[in-house]
């Protein structure tokens, strides 16, 4: 599965590529603009994204733009996931919002679920 | 016949009488003289009342005080004295018991036979009558006594108009006097408030002003705060020691005044109150005065002890009762300014604290989440040379964080601004801001403390007023001006810190309608410490922003005076 981190803080791109990375099968790469015509390239041919919306609400204009593409799946995170902040994630076309600080723990599985064949 | 002698004595005395003024002298004095001219051993004057009908007054010459008060109360105008309030004629009697109207005299009443009775008129209207009895040597009274007592009775007449003209232009006097004390009660309070309106200051005035008007030995104003009362001010020999004092509302004599809004004058203070302010200056007497705003009572003025060892007089009450309600206008204004002034100063700190929040979460809550997401990214990769350059990174991104909470900090309370005062801490902004934004500034400081020319700092909230007002001028400097240059000067004159922001930047339309979030910041800032701003703005010109601070010693931010720190 390939992969697109994306965002405006290196570190978190950094330690999203570095994480899943880990997971067998997975093909990661970083992307830090996503309106350059390379990287529009490198998104055609992604199976999901993974979108840094900080600083908030700066995200959500790309994140908009971007689902309403091919309908690649987008899994957002968020410093603070407030219940307005995962709203307006989801209402902008993310299928799934998570706060950074549970990265490590819930990342993978959102991955796996968002990219499943839907029952 | 009236003799020639008789006659001058009859113009002489009607001189006498018509020149005294004093009513009591006057009538007295009438008296006198018709016993006087005529040899009558007693006189009376009867002094008619309301209706005209009876004896209102009786007085009497010649009948010693003993015989008077064995004899009781005076006659009322029946039997033959009557006969001339019905029949206002002259009326001569050989032999006044013997008249058929004769009533008899009462028991102790010395013995009369002659008579003769006279009325007096007032302008025409009748006033008493005049009788006199026992003409010396047994004699009746003759034609010549009664004409002369006529003439006296018309002198008399005169000169009790004159006398209650005279007093009635006395009472009109001290009523305008009394009314115009009253007014100048209450001009006093505006005059002497002016446009003040710092609450504790007013109240000071007040507490003066009211001591003098009603020369108290002491005056305090407690202001109802809640279920209680607290005393705010104190004028006179009661120690300041005595302010923040609480009273309750029950069982207390300015709880009892507060409740029914009516004054109440004490001739023994202490032996009235269970809970009284007496006892802090021992004093005897008490005035107290509601302070009624539209029909709300705020407080109460209590005046104790006159300076001149009397009671509080009903004109000392009245002339405090009109300054009250100037005062309580005065005390409610400044109520109002004050609730304003703490709302304003909550919702600047309300927006103080959102914007830090603010701050904490775009820059160092989202550094942290951030570090997280890298170091648990490297925590589960087997490359050994990713996890070292991941480690590398967190380090930058902790040092970049630790610079930001210290900016956090500084920009919270400088604390060169705490230890070494203005000029200092605004050095270290300039030089944070010049690096940070690469402006070049230029920065002036003439302050008082700094350059020696005083011994005393400012008050903190004056330090921190003009701290702020020159941070947030650069904030808006870099944020909207895009300027290269910028002067910054804080010169203090005359009592006044002048604060000057000019950059070369792109200027602004200072008509535009919307005013922006920094310029609105200042202003509320500058408001809380009586502060002034302007800006001098116009497209593709640059901006000058000028700002004015007073000093007043203990006035900005309402500190107290001790607040200065000295070196």
């Amino acid at each position: 599965m390939r992969i697109i981190v994306t965002g405006a803080s290196a570190p978190v791109r950094q330690g999203l590529h570095l994480l899943l990375s880990a997971v067998d099968g997975w093909h990661v790469e970083q992307l830090r603009d996503v309106d350059h015509r390379a990287g529009r390239a490198r998104l055609r041919r992604a199976d999901l994204l993974v979108l840094d919306l900080d600083p908030w609400p700066n995200g959500l204009t790309p994140l908009r733009r971007l689902a309403l593409g091919r309908g690649t799946p987008i899994v957002a995170l968020v410093t603070s996931a407030t219940e307005a902040r995962v709203r307006d994630a989801l209402r902008a076309g993310a299928v799934a919002c998570l706060a950074k600080e549970r990265v490590a723990e819930d990342l993978v599985d959102a991955i796996v679920s968002a990219t499943s064949p839907h029952p | 016949m009236l003799d020639e002698r008789r006659l001058r004595r009859a113009l002489d005395v009607g001189q006498t009488v018509v020149s005294e003024l004093d009513l009591e002298v006057v009538l007295q004095r009438v008296l006198d003289m018709a016993r006087d001219l005529t040899g009558a051993r007693y006189a009376a004057l009867g002094i008619l009342d309301r209706e005209r009908k009876g004896v209102e007054r009786f007085l009497t010459a010649g009948i010693e005080p003993d015989v008077h008060r064995a004899i009781g109360d005076p006659p009322h105008g029946r039997g033959v004295l009557g006969l001339l309030i019905a029949d206002p004629r002259p009326l001569r009697l050989d032999d006044v018991s013997s008249h058929p109207q004769a009533y008899g005299f009462p028991v102790n009443h010395p013995p009369m036979r002659s008579f003769l009775g006279v009325p007096v008129l007032v302008r025409g209207e009748a006033y008493g009558n005049l009788y006199l009895t026992e003409k010396q040597g047994g004699d009746a009274f003759d034609e010549g006594d009664e004409e002369v007592m006529v003439l006296l009775a018309t002198w008399a007449g005169i000169a009790i108009g004159n006398a209650r003209a005279y007093t009635e232009e006395q009472e009109r006097r001290a009523e305008l006097e009394r009314a115009v004390r009253a007014l100048e009660a209450t001009t006093a309070i505006a005059r002497a408030v002016g446009g003040e309106t710092d609450l504790d200051r007013v109240l000071e005035l007040i507490a003066k002003r009211a001591r003098a008007l009603v020369d108290a030995r002491d005056l305090v104003i407690v202001l109802r705060e809640g279920d209680e009362m607290t005393v705010r001010a104190v004028a006179g020999e009661m120690g300041r020691d005595l302010l923040g004092t609480r009273l309750p509302l029950e069982g207390s004599i300015s709880g009892h005044v507060l409740r029914t809004r009516r004054p109440e004058r004490l001739a023994q203070v202490s032996s009235v109150l269970r809970h009284s302010l007496s006892d802090a200056g021992a004093a005897r007497t008490g005035l107290f005065v509601p302070l009624v705003f539209r029909g709300r009572p705020l407080g109460v003025l209590s005046a104790y002890d006159h300076a001149g060892g009397e009671e509080f007089t009903a004109e000392s009450e009245s002339l405090l009762e009109s300054f009250a309600a100037s005062a309580a206008t005065a005390v409610a204004t400044a109520q109002t300014v004050a609730a304003e002034g703490l709302r304003r100063s909550i919702d600047a700190s309300e927006r103080e604290r959102q914007r830090w929040a603010r701050e904490l979460h775009d820059e160092t809550l989202q550094q942290l989440a951030g570090l997280k997401v890298l170091l648990s990214g490297a925590r589960r990769s087997d490359d050994a040379a990713a996890v070292r350059e991941a480690l590398a990174t967190a380090i930058v991104q902790l040092d970049d964080g630790i610079t930001e909470l210290r900016r956090l900090i500084a920009d919270l309370r400088p604390a060169a601004l705490d230890e070494f005062g203005t000029k200092v801490a605004l050095e270290g902004l300039i030089e944070r801001v010049a690096e940070t934004s690469g402006l070049a500034i230029d920065l002036r400081v003439d302050l008082d403390f700094d350059e020696g020319r005083s011994e005393e700092r400012h008050p903190a909230e004056l330090e921190d007023a003009t701290y702020r007002i020159v941070q947030e001028a650069l904030t808006n400097v870099v944020k909207h001006s895009g300027a290269t240059r910028v002067q910054v000067a804080v010169v203090e004159r005359d009592r006044r810190i002048e604060v000057t922001v000019r950059d070369d930047g792109r200027g602004f339309d200072v008509e535009a309608p919307v005013e922006g979030f920094g310029l609105m910041g200042m202003r509320e800032r500058l408001e809380l410490v009586a502060g002034t701003f302007s800006v001098e703005s116009a497209p593709g010109e640059g901006t000058t922003l000028t700002a004015t601070l007073p000093v007043v010693a203990g006035r900005p931010g309402g500190a107290a005076a001790g607040d200065g720190r000295a070196r």
